[in-house]
């Protein structure tokens, strides 16, 4: 009902306006990988905001070693 | 429950007081708590009165038998005196606004007071997990177990898009906020707390004082924890408060080492020593003066300065020292000046034996 409304508060409260987490009677989604690589996108931009570029960089590190997997996964072109 | 006991030595800390988690020196405890609310009532900021009396009474008959290690205790607050609902208040078990609202509303504590959940506070279910000292994954786990059980036991609001529904947009997504209780008082006297503080704020994260929402950082005390709770697992969630949090105590340690340095050593000493002289010898001490007074001498004690004290004294005095734990040790009301002559009683008294 109050979908219309609501949509805008939360996308200036959260920076974002769908779920990422767990959810009730499913396996923890903790482990999938593409919310795990959103998730650290979001923190590098704040780390970088906030000019913790120690963090920054360690986040940085962590987003290529995920992407680097998958990559790997892909099969040749 | 332990805080019905009358004499100074009875009374147990509870988890959050208990000094013994990792990081204890600066982190006193962590604290885990998902937002949760039932399908088929209305947010308890628009129940009528029966409405939520009818909600109390049918979460409180769940809670009791909920699935968990330790049973839960269910405790009617509408029923309770004030003074009793003050000390919950002041052990961490619930909010301010749970212990002085006027609607029907309750808590479930275990045994250990390591797990609370208020019942029709801003939303159907507060639950709470705590664990001493910085312990974000144990904490996390427990709650996640807590969570579970909640889970299979009721029909719990949920949305695929959104995920679970909160009163509060604040909370919508995860209903997740961690937060750790710091001891900064090297950050506070080298004034590098506005910049400490500032960063964190900057990475969405909120810092409060000791009784979280509204209230100022008394003692030095502050909880850092997430603001943001949509759009982020909880493991990101979780992992920013723990880097966050690490970040801020090598901070405290190094400022800690720089403050007992040099020239800056005997300022330091003078601090603490002149902070413990008044605990020891003052007749009269309002909450303030005894929390600014604790801080110092809890600074002396975890950086080695005062041998002859330890860190599970000054926590019973912290605690014991409050408005509500006061008036029942003294089994009165007491009028605040009369709080302010038993304090400085009750403080001398206690750093004066070695537990």
């Amino acid at each position: 009902v109050f979908r219309k409304a609501l949509l805008p508060l939360l996308e200036r409260v959260h920076d974002a306006s769908s779920h990422r987490g767990r959810c009730p009677g499913k396996p923890a989604r903790m482990a999938d990988a593409d919310d795990k690589l959103a998730g650290l996108r979001l923190s590098l931009r704040d780390a970088i905001n906030a000019e913790n570029y120690e963090l920054a960089a360690s986040l940085r590190d962590k987003i290529q070693t995920l992407t680097g997997q998958r990559d790997d996964e892909e099969p040749p072109a | 429950l332990s805080f019905d006991a009358t004499h100074p030595e009875e009374f147990e800390l509870g988890e959050w007081l208990r000094g013994t988690g990792p990081e204890g020196d600066i982190a006193l405890c962590t604290r885990v708590r998902v937002a949760r609310n039932v399908q088929g009532y209305s947010f308890s900021a628009c129940l009528g009165e029966n409405e939520a009396r009818e909600l109390t009474t049918f979460l409180g008959g769940h809670l009791v038998h909920l699935d968990t290690d330790d049973p839960l205790k269910v405790i009617d607050l509408l029923d309770l005196p004030e003074l009793d609902r003050q000390m919950l208040m002041e052990r961490h078990l619930i909010s301010r606004d749970h212990a002085t609202s006027d609607r029907p509303r309750s808590v479930a504590v275990n045994v250990g007071e390591s797990v609370s959940i208020m019942v029709n506070e801003e939303d159907h279910l507060r639950a709470q997990v705590f664990r001493s000292g910085f312990e974000v994954p144990d904490a996390y786990a427990a709650a996640e177990t807590l969570d579970a059980a909640l889970m299979s036991a009721l029909p719990i609001a949920f949305s695929e898009e959104f995920g679970f529904l909160t009163t509060c947009p604040t909370n919508t997504g995860t209903g997740l906020r961690v937060s750790v209780m710091l001891h900064l008082p090297g950050l506070v006297w080298a004034e590098e707390i506005e910049k400490a503080t500032s960063t964190a704020q900057k990475i969405h994260l909120a810092v409060r004082g000791l009784y979280g929402e509204g209230s100022r950082a008394l003692g030095d005390f502050y909880q850092v924890s997430n603001q943001v709770t949509l759009g982020r697992g909880e493991n990101q969630i979780l992992q920013d408060v723990e880097a966050a949090v690490t970040r801020m105590i090598s901070w405290e340690r190094e400022v800690r080492e720089a403050l007992l340095k040099g020239r800056a050593r005997l300022r330091t000493l003078d601090r603490v020593q002149r902070a413990r002289g008044t605990l020891e010898r003052a007749h009269i001490l309002t909450s303030e003066e005894t929390m600014t007074c604790l801080s110092a001498v809890r600074f002396g004690v975890q950086q080695g300065l005062s041998e002859d004290l330890n860190a599970a004294q000054l926590n019973r005095a912290l605690l014991l020292s409050q408005p509500a734990h006061l008036q029942r040790l003294a089994q009165e009301t007491l009028a605040p000046e009369e709080r302010d002559e038993r304090r400085a009683m009750l403080i001398r008294r206690l750093l004066s034996r070695v537990d």
